[in-house]
C-alpha cells in the first residue's frame, strides 16, 4: 500500500495539461495523464485525433505550446528529444539500411564512454532480448517485417530508456505477425519493467496489450481507464461507438430514478440511478448484451422485436431487429448471438423474438454529453 | 501493476548536457552560413551587376539611361531578337526531335536502347564550341558536305555563318537536355490509362491524343524551357559559327573584351538575364505542379512489340544516333588530318600546340585540376547545404530562404556569373555612407579560386536538386532516431546519410566535373594570363584562324570527360555493388 503510493506521487511519466497548436487550430488540448513505473499505456483514437502530435510532444520532437512534461521525475519541457532519454520505436521502423541489426542496435552506444567488449556484449544481449539471435549481421533488407520491427525495439532499448514510446508499431505488418508480435512486446515491456506508451488505432490491439488505455477525440482525452473501464464504462457515447459497437436509444426520459421511458418502450437502468426525473437521456446496450428468447419471456426490460437481418460474422450472427412496439417509435436495435443459439433457437428473418435488455448492462448518457457518432 | 524489472539492462552513460544544445546551435549557424555563402557568391555579385547597368562609366546613377541607349541604338538592340529567333527555333528542332527519340526509348520495343541513349548524349560531354567547330568541317567552305565528301559527290553549299550555323550547333547542344526530360515524362505512364483508352476502343491517334501527350505536357513544358534557356544563354556556338549575326552572349563579349566597355557588357547582361529569369520562374511553377502528378500510383508501362511501328522507329534513332556520331567523328578526324583538305595523312600534329596561343597542354591541365577542384567543392557544398536544408527541423522560414537562393543560379547564364565576378571580387571597396569598406573577397580577383567559385555556383542548382531528390527520399525518422539516442547530427549524416546518397554524389561529382571542362561562357571574363584554361584556349584558337588545334583541344576536352563518365560507371557498379549486400536476400 505504502509502496503504491509512493508510486503514485512520483509517477515515471507525469503529462499536465500539455497544449500544441498548429496557427490556430489545436492539435493537443490541454492533455493530462500519469504513467506509473512499469505501466503499459495504449493511447486510442481516431485518424487525425492528435495521438502522433501526443507522443511527439513527449518525445520532445515537437514544442509543446502549453503545460509541462516530467519524464522520471524531472521536468523536460524544454529539453530535446536528445536529453530526454527516451526510446521511440517508429511506424516505419527507420532502420538506417545500410547498417546490420546488429550495428543498428548498437547505433547509440558507440562513440560512448563505454569499451567495444562491453558494447559488443551489450548488443547481442538485446539481439537475444528480442529474439533475433543468429541474424545480427543481416541488413534490414534481409529481415522479415517482424524481425525488422524487433531490431527497431531492441535499437530503443540499447540506452536503457526511462520511458519506450511506440507510434502504431505494429501496423505495417500482417494479421498473424501482429498478434504475435503483441505478445512478445508486453512480455519484453514486463520483463523489464519499461513505462511504454503506445499509439495504435487498433482497439484490440490497445485492449489486449494495455494496462490503460487512454481514449482521445479531437485533442482531448476523452477517457482514461483500464481496458476493462473503457470497454464496460465507456464515458462518453463517442467512446462506446468508437471501441466495440453500442445500440443508442437517444431522447428517452428518466421516469423515475433508474426508470426512462422512450415512447411505449419503458427500461430500468442501473446506471441511471442518480438521474433527476424529466431529464433527457440516450440509452445504450452493446450487443452482445442483448439476451434473445424464443419462449414468451416476459418481464422487465423485456420486449418483442422483429428480426430484419441476419449478418455472418464468422464466429457468430450480428441480427438487426426491429422493437415491436404501439406508435410511430420503431427503433432498430442489433444483437450479437453464436452460432449455436442462432440454430437453437432457430432464428430466421421475420421472426418475432423476445429481447432482454439486462438493467445492469445498460449504459445512461444524459443528454448534456450530446449526440453521439 | 507490472512487476518490478526481473532483467537489469547496463545503464550507458548518456552524452553531457551542454554538447546537445550545441547542436541545435550548430545547425542554426551552419544554416545561416548557407544564406550568408548564397549571398556572397550570387546576390551580392548580381546586385553589382545590376548596379553597374544603371549607372555610367564613371559610376554616378543614371536610372534606365542606358537601356534607353540600348534600346533606341538598331545595331545593339537588333540582337536580341536573333538571340530569341534563333533559341525559339532551337527549341522547336530540340523538343519535337527528342519528343520522338524519347518516345523510341520508352514506349517501342526497338532493340539496343542502352546504346542509343549513351550515343545522343554525347553532347554533354562536349564543349558547345566544339559543336561550332564540327559544323565548319562539315559545312564550312572547305566543309565535307559543302565539298562533297573531297569530290566525290555533288557539294552542298550552305550559308552556315548566322542563324543556320547557331541553330544548327544548338540543337545539337540541346537535343541531349530534351530527350532527358521527356525520357523520364514518357517512361512515367500509367498502364492503366491505356488499357482503358483500349477497352473503350480508342484508335491510336486518339489515344496518343487524349493520353499520351496530356499526361508529358509538364515534360514537354519543362524539356521546352531548359532547352530555350541553355540556347539563349550559349556562348560557344554563336562565337564560332554566328558570323555577322550577333545574338546577346556574343554582345556582352565584344563589349567587355572588344570594346573594354564594361556598362554596356552589364546592360546587355541584364538584357539576356530577364528572359532566362522568367523562363526559370514559369518552369519552377510547371515542375510544383507535375510532384503531385507523378505521386500518384500507376502501373508501368511495358511496351508491346509493333512490326512496322518500331522498324520505322529503329530506323529514326539509328539515324539521329549516325548523325550525332558522325558530328563529332567529323571533328575527331579532322584533330588528326594533317592538312584540311589538301592532306588527308593522320598524325597528332594539331595535338602539339607548339608556336600557337592559348596555352596548349599547360591550359588543359589547368582545366584538369579546375574542374576536379570544383567537382570536389561544388559536391561537398551542394550536398552538405542540401542536407542542411531538407534535414534541418523548424527554421522554416531560413530553409526556405536557403532553398530559393540555392535554385536562383539556374537562372544565371554563365557569362553574367563571369561578369558580374569581375565587378564584384575586382572592386577594391564599397563606401557606404561615407565609411571605406574594403572588399575582403578581392585576393581571389585572377586566380584559380576564383575560376572553382564560378563554376561551384553556375552549376549549382542542377546538383542541389540532384542531392534534393536523394536526400528526399531517406526516411525522414533517420535524424529523430539518432537524435532520440542522442548521437551527434555529424555522425549520422557521415555514417548513414552520405552512404545511402553515395550514387547522388558521384553523380553531382561528375555533372561538375564534365561542365567544368566544358564550360567557356563563366570562364571567359574570368581566367587571367598564367592560369589558361582550355575550353578558352579553343575560343582564342579559333579566333586566331588555327582551327586544327581547337579542334584538337576540344577533343581532348571530350576525352577527359568520357574518362570521367567511365570512371563514374565502374563506381557506381561498385557502389551498387555495396547498396546489393544490404538489399540481398
Ligand atoms: N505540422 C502540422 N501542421 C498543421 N497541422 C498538423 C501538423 N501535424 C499534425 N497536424 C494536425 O494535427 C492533428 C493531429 O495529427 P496527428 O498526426 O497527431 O493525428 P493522429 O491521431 O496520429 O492520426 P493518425 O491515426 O492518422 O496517425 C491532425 O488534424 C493534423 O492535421
Ligand atoms: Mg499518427
Amino acid at each position: 500500500m505504502e509502496e503504491n503510493e509512493r508510486q503514485a506521487a512520483r509517477p515515471q511519466l507525469r503529462v499536465v495539461e500539455a497544449g500544441k497548436a498548429y496557427g490556430r487550430f489545436t492539435a493537443l488540448d490541454r492533455v493530462s495523464f500519469n504513467a506509473a513505473r512499469g505501466e503499459f499505456i495504449s493511447v486510442l483514437g481516431p485518424s487525425g485525433c492528435g495521438k502522433t502530435t501526443l507522443l511527439r510532444v513527449i518525445a520532445g520532437l515537437e514544442p509543446q505550446t502549453g503545460g509541462e512534461i516530467h519524464i522520471g521525475g524531472r521536468e523536460v519541457s524544454r529539453l530535446p528529444v536528445s536529453r530526454r532519454n527516451v526510446g521511440i520505436v517508429f511506424q516505419s521502423y527507420a532502420l538506417f539500411p545500410n547498417l546490420t541489426a546488429a550495428q543498428n542496435v548498437a547505433y547509440g552506444l558507440s562513440g560512448r564512454t563505454m569499451d567495444r567488449a562491453r558494447q559488443a556484449r551489450r548488443v547481442d544481449e538485446l539481439i537475444e532480448l528480442v529474439g533475433l539471435t543468429g541474424h545480427g549481421r543481416k541488413y534490414p533488407a534481409q529481415l522479415s517485417g517482424g524481425q525488422q520491427q524487433r531490431v527497431a525495439l531492441a535499437r530503443a532499448m540499447a540506452l536503457s530508456p526511462d520511458l519506450l514510446l511506440l507510434d502504431e508499431p505494429l501496423s505495417a505488418l500482417d494479421a498473424k505477425v501482429r498478434v504475435m508480435l503483441r505478445g512478445e512486446i508486453r512480455r519484453l515491456q514486463r520483463r523489464l519493467g519499461l513505462t511504454t506508451i503506445m499509439v495504435t488505432h487498433d482497439q484490440e490491439e490497445a485492449l489486449t496489450m494495455a494496462d490503460r488505455i487512454l481514449v482521445m477525440e479531437r485533442g482531448r482525452v476523452v477517457q482514461d481507464g483500464s481496458p476493462h473501464e473503457i470497454y464496460d464504462r465507456p464515458a462518453t457515447p463517442f467512446v462506446a461507438s468508437f471501441i466495440g459497437s453500442m445500440n443508442f436509444i437517444p431522447d428517452a426520459q428518466c421516469v423515475t430514478g433508474g426508470t426512462f421511458r422512450k415512447g411505449p418502450l419503458v427500461l430500468s437502468a442501473e446506471d441511471g440511478r442518480g438521474l433527476p426525473p424529466g431529464a433527457k437521456a440516450t440509452v445504450a446496450i452493446r450487443p452482445e448484451d442483448v439476451l434473445l428468447g424464443v419462449n414468451g419471456e416476459a418481464g422487465a426490460n423485456v420486449v418483442l422485436g422483429k428480426v430484419q437481418g441476419l449478418e455472418y460474422r464468422g464466429a457468430g450472427y450480428r441480427l438487426t431487429l426491429q422493437l415491436v412496439l404501439y406508435g410511430e417509435e420503431r427503433p432498430l436495435i442489433e444483437a450479437e448471438v453464436s452460432t449455436e443459439t442462432l440454430r437453437r433457437l432457430g432464428l430466421r428473418e421475420d421472426m418475432v423474438v423476445s429481447l432482454t435488455l439486462p438493467p445492469e448492462r445498460i449504459r445512461i448518457y444524459p443528454a448534456t454529453h450530446g449526440g453521439h457518432a | 501493476m507490472p512487476e518490478s524489472a526481473s532483467v537489469r539492462i547496463a545503464a550507458a552513460s548518456r552524452l553531457p548536457a551542454a554538447a546537445l544544445d550545441l547542436e541545435a546551435w550548430t545547425r542554426r549557424a551552419l544554416m545561416l552560413l548557407v544564406c550568408l555563402w548564397m549571398c556572397v557568391v550570387v546576390v551580392l555579385p548580381l546586385a553589382t551587376l545590376l548596379s553597374k547597368s544603371l549607372a555610367d562609366a564613371d559610376g554616378r546613377f543614371v536610372g534606365l539611361d542606358n537601356f534607353l541607349h540600348y534600346f533606341q541604338n538598331p545595331s545593339l538592340s537588333a540582337s536580341l531578337g536573333h538571340s530569341l529567333a534563333v533559341s525559339l527555333a532551337t527549341t522547336a528542332i530540340s523538343v519535337s526531335l527528342g519528343f520522338a527519340f524519347a518516345y523510341g526509348l520508352t514506349r517501342t520495343a526497338i532493340p539496343g536502347k542502352g546504346l542509343f541513349k549513351t550515343l545522343a548524349l554525347t553532347p554533354l560531354f562536349a564543349p558547345t564550341l566544339l559543336n561550332g567547330i564540327a559544323l565548319v568541317y562539315l559545312f564550312g567552305r572547305k566543309g565535307l558536305i559543302t565539298r562533297g565528301f573531297f569530290g566525290a559527290l555533288p557539294g552542298l553549299d550552305v550559308d552556315l555563318y548566322g542563324p543556320l550555323g547557331i541553330i544548327l550547333a544548338e540543337a545539337v547542344y540541346t537535343f541531349p537536355q530534351a530527350v532527358l526530360i521527356l525520357s523520364v515524362a514518357l517512361g512515367a505512364a500509367d498502364a492503366r490509362l491505356y488499357e482503358a483508352a483500349a477497352s473503350l476502343g480508342a484508335s491510336r491517334l486518339r489515344t496518343f491524343l487524349t493520353v499520351t501527350l496530356p499526361s508529358v505536357r509538364y515534360g514537354l513544358v519543362s524539356a521546352a524551357f531548359v532547352c530555350f534557356i541553355l540556347a539563349f544563354t550559349d556562348f560557344g556556338a554563336p562565337k564560332v559559327v554566328g558570323g555577322g549575326y550577333n545574338v546577346l552572349a556574343t554582345d556582352i563579349y565584344k563589349q567587355v573584351i572588344g570594346q573594354q566597355n564594361f556598362v554596356m557588357g552589364a546592360v546587355v547582361s541584364v538584357v539576356l538575364l530577364l528572359p532566362a529569369v522568367v523562363a526559370f520562374i514559369a518552369d519552377r511553377l510547371v515542375q510544383r505542379r507535375q510532384v503531385a502528378l507523378i505521386a500518384a500510383r500507376s502501373v508501368p508501362l511495358a511496351p508491346r512489340p509493333n512490326r512496322l511501328g518500331d522498324a520505322l522507329m529503329l530506323a529514326f534513332v539509328a539515324l539521329v544516333c549516325l548523325a550525332i556520331t558522325g558530328f563529332y567523328a567529323t571533328g575527331l578526324f579532322a584533330s588528326l588530318v594533317k592538312v584540311w583538305p589538301y592532306d588527308l595523312s593522320l598524325g597528332l600534329g594539331h595535338y602539339v600546340f607548339s608556336g600557337i596561343g592559348g596555352g596548349g597542354w599547360a591550359a588543359f591541365a589547368n582545366s584538369l585540376a579546375m574542374s576536379a577542384l570544383s567537382a570536389l567543392a561544388g559536391t561537398v557544398l551542394t550536398f552538405a547545404s542540401a542536407y542542411l536544408i531538407e534535414k534541418t527541423r523548424g527554421l522554416a522560414p531560413l530553409r526556405r530562404s536557403a532553398y530559393f537562393l540555392s535554385l536562383l543560379p539556374l537562372a544565371l547564364p554563365g557569362l553574367v556569373i563571369g561578369l558580374a565576378y569581375i565587378f564584384f571580387f575586382n572592386a577594391p571597396g564599397w563606401s557606404i555612407l561615407g565609411v571605406h569598406l574594403p572588399n575582403p573577397f578581392n585576393f581571389l580577383y585572377a586566380t584559380m579560386g576564383i575560376l572553382v567559385l564560378a563554376n561551384v555556383v553556375h552549376f549549382y542548382s542542377v546538383s542541389f536538386l540532384t542531392a534534393t531528390t536523394a536526400l528526399k527520399n531517406l526516411d525522414p525518422e533517420f535524424e529523430t532516431v539518432a537524435q532520440s539516442m542522442g548521437v551527434p547530427f555529424q555522425r549520422t549524416f557521415m555514417r548513414v546519410t552520405v552512404p545511402l546518397c553515395l550514387p547522388a554524389i558521384l553523380e553531382i561529382a561528375m555533372y561538375y566535373f564534365v561542365n567544368s571542362m566544358a564550360t567557356v561562357s563563366a570562364v571567359i571574363f574570368l581566367y587571367s594570363a598564367d592560369i589558361p584554361l582550355a575550353s578558352v584556349a579553343v575560343a582564342n584558337m579559333d579566333d586566331a584562324g588555327d582551327i586544327a588545334p581547337a579542334c584538337a583541344m576540344s577533343m581532348l576536352i571530350v576525352g577527359a570527360n568520357l574518362c570521367v563518365r567511365i570512371l563514374y560507371g565502374l563506381a557506381t557498379r561498385g557502389v551498387r555493388r555495396r547498396t546489393q549486400a544490404w538489399t540481398k536476400r
